[in-house]
């Protein structure tokens, strides 16, 4: 099948579900082919606040998904077509909201506009016409996109977003009275971390997306998503704390992600955060509460969890909880049915896991970060542990 | 004054932004327009597509003639 076909049938694929429109363009943004019937009006849509200029400029450096809002609520999805020479053409989704709540919001602010009832009705029926996509499924559907001109899978934290260009002073804001409707959701992503229900994923992805984020930052969309994953951290480590996470281990882990929020140059790394960080909570939760471990037994596994890359030793251990070596030596084997030493290494064997998945590290080096004192030493027990070697292990996970 | 071509809108709403002063948009329909706002754009961009036998008239300062005149007739 060549990438013409594949495109078309993608786009008709698309289009039996949803009124979701595939746009062609070249590498100067010139329109060249669309199956949407409202070419010229849904073109002009996508082209205000300078987004195809935008567009342009992503595509000259990157290839991998772009998710792009604007103030109203209205989003596409575009993917660049680079090969040897630079880009060849952008492929763009569109226009669709992803909640009904952007358009009762903007039917809202468009009561306030002096406008007459006959354009009235032909904007909102124009709106009513776009169709509302879950934001899981925009995000399924950039995959599927990324695929069909690329032949490679990814994933949601492969995506770049781009959001309005800072809204300068003059612009009138105040009529898209921006309705957030996100409480419901955040209610029940926090009543998954209080549960540590390790089926959140699946459960969070089929709540509808709905509402918006408020405004928490003055234009700078980097900002406001950091700000955003800010408040999840606090949040979640709040829920935690009231599932039965130990209050310093709660605390210190959201010390340990602010910073890596803070630290996060790209949105995509913003994303890996966020979705790394939920499941911490979860999974550190879920623990807690399946597992029937005294307290100090307990703390002595978060320290070890939080501390794995360092150099943990049973003295230390020990010397925290104010016992003696042996009488933690027995009490943990007793508890745990496994040594220290044993339940170290297979949390460093899990953590090894996590830093397979991420290619900017080689083997040796996660090794060598892992404490373990030879590269064939830490493949070994990895094989033992997984019955793959690491190597082997990350072809199959990536 | 009017808008040239329609294809234009868009190249023409970005400069509007750029404008110092605030311009309007008036159809014979009753509808007062500050182009300057988000939802306005979106509301005008549909009209000039869709409403293309409502008369309506562009109005800006003298200021701003440099960046906008060239779109309008």
């Amino acid at each position: 099948m060549t990438l013409q076909e594949k495109l078309e049938l993608y786009g008709n694929m698309i289009l039996s579900c949803h009124k979701l429109y595939l746009w062609t363009y070249g590498a100067g943004m010139q329109l060249i082919g669309t199956n949407c019937p409202d070419a010229e009006l849904v073109n002009a849509l996508f082209s205000l606040e300078g987004r195809r200029e935008r567009m342009k400029h992503y595509s000259e450096e990157h290839r991998k998904p772009i998710i792009m809002a604007n103030q109203l609520g209205l989003m596409w999805i575009a993917v660049p077509e680079r090969d040897g020479s630079g880009v060849s053409r952008i492929h763009v989704l569109g226009p669709f909201f992803v909640d009904s709540i952007s358009t009762d919001s903007i039917q809202q602010a468009a009561s306030k506009l002096d406008m007459s009832g006959e354009v009235k009705l032909k904007v909102m029926q124009f709106l009513r016409e776009l169709p509302v996509v879950n934001l899981s499924r925009a995000f399924e559907y950039a995959i599927m996109l990324y695929y069909c001109i690329y032949g490679e899978t990814i994933g949601v934290s492969d995506m770049h977003y781009l959001e309005s260009e800072p809204t300068p002073e003059s612009r009138r804001s105040e009529e898209t009275d921006r309705i957030h409707g996100t409480y419901e959701m955040e209610c029940e992503a926090l009543r998954l971390v209080r549960e540590g229900d390790l089926n959140y994923k699946e459960k969070m992805t089929r709540l509808a997306m709905t509402g918006a984020i408020g405004r928490m930052s003055n234009g700078d969309p980097s900002r406001q998503m950091k700000n955003a994953v800010i408040v999840c951290t606090i949040l979640f480590s709040r829920a935690a704390i009231d599932g039965g996470l130990s209050p310093e281990v709660a605390l210190t882990l959201t010390d340990k992600y602010l910073q890596s929020i803070e630290a996060a140059r790209t949105i995509s790394e913003l994303s890996d955060v966020a979705f790394t960080l939920q499941e911490d909570f979860v999974r550190r939760v879920h623990r807690v509460r399946t597992r029937a471990l005294s307290s100090p037994i307990s703390e002595c596994c978060d320290y070890i969890d939080l501390h794995i890359e360092d150099n943990i030793t049973l003295s230390a251990l020990a010397s925290r909880l104010r016992y003696s070596d042996f009488y933690l030596s027995r009490r943990f084997k007793e508890e745990t049915g496994k040594s220290i030493k044993e339940y170290i290494r297979l949390k460093k064997l899990e953590r090894a896991k996590d830093l397979l998945r991420d290619n900017s590290l080689t083997v040796k080096e996660i090794g060598e970060r892992l404490g373990f004192c030879s590269q064939s030493y830490f493949t070994e027990q990895f094989r033992r542990e997984y019955g793959a070697t690491p190597s082997r292990w990350r072809e199959i996970c990536i | 004054m009017k808008l040239k071509e329609t294809q234009l809108s868009a190249e023409f709403l970005s400069a509007v932004q750029k404008c110092a002063g605030e311009v309007y948009f008036d159809t014979s329909a009753g509808d007062h327009l500050n182009l300057k706002s988000e939802l306005s754009e979106l509301v005008f961009t549909v009209i000039i597509n869709k409403l293309d036998a409502l008369d309506y008239h562009i109005t800006f300062e003298a200021r701003d003639s440099d960046i906008i005149g060239k779109y309008l007739v």
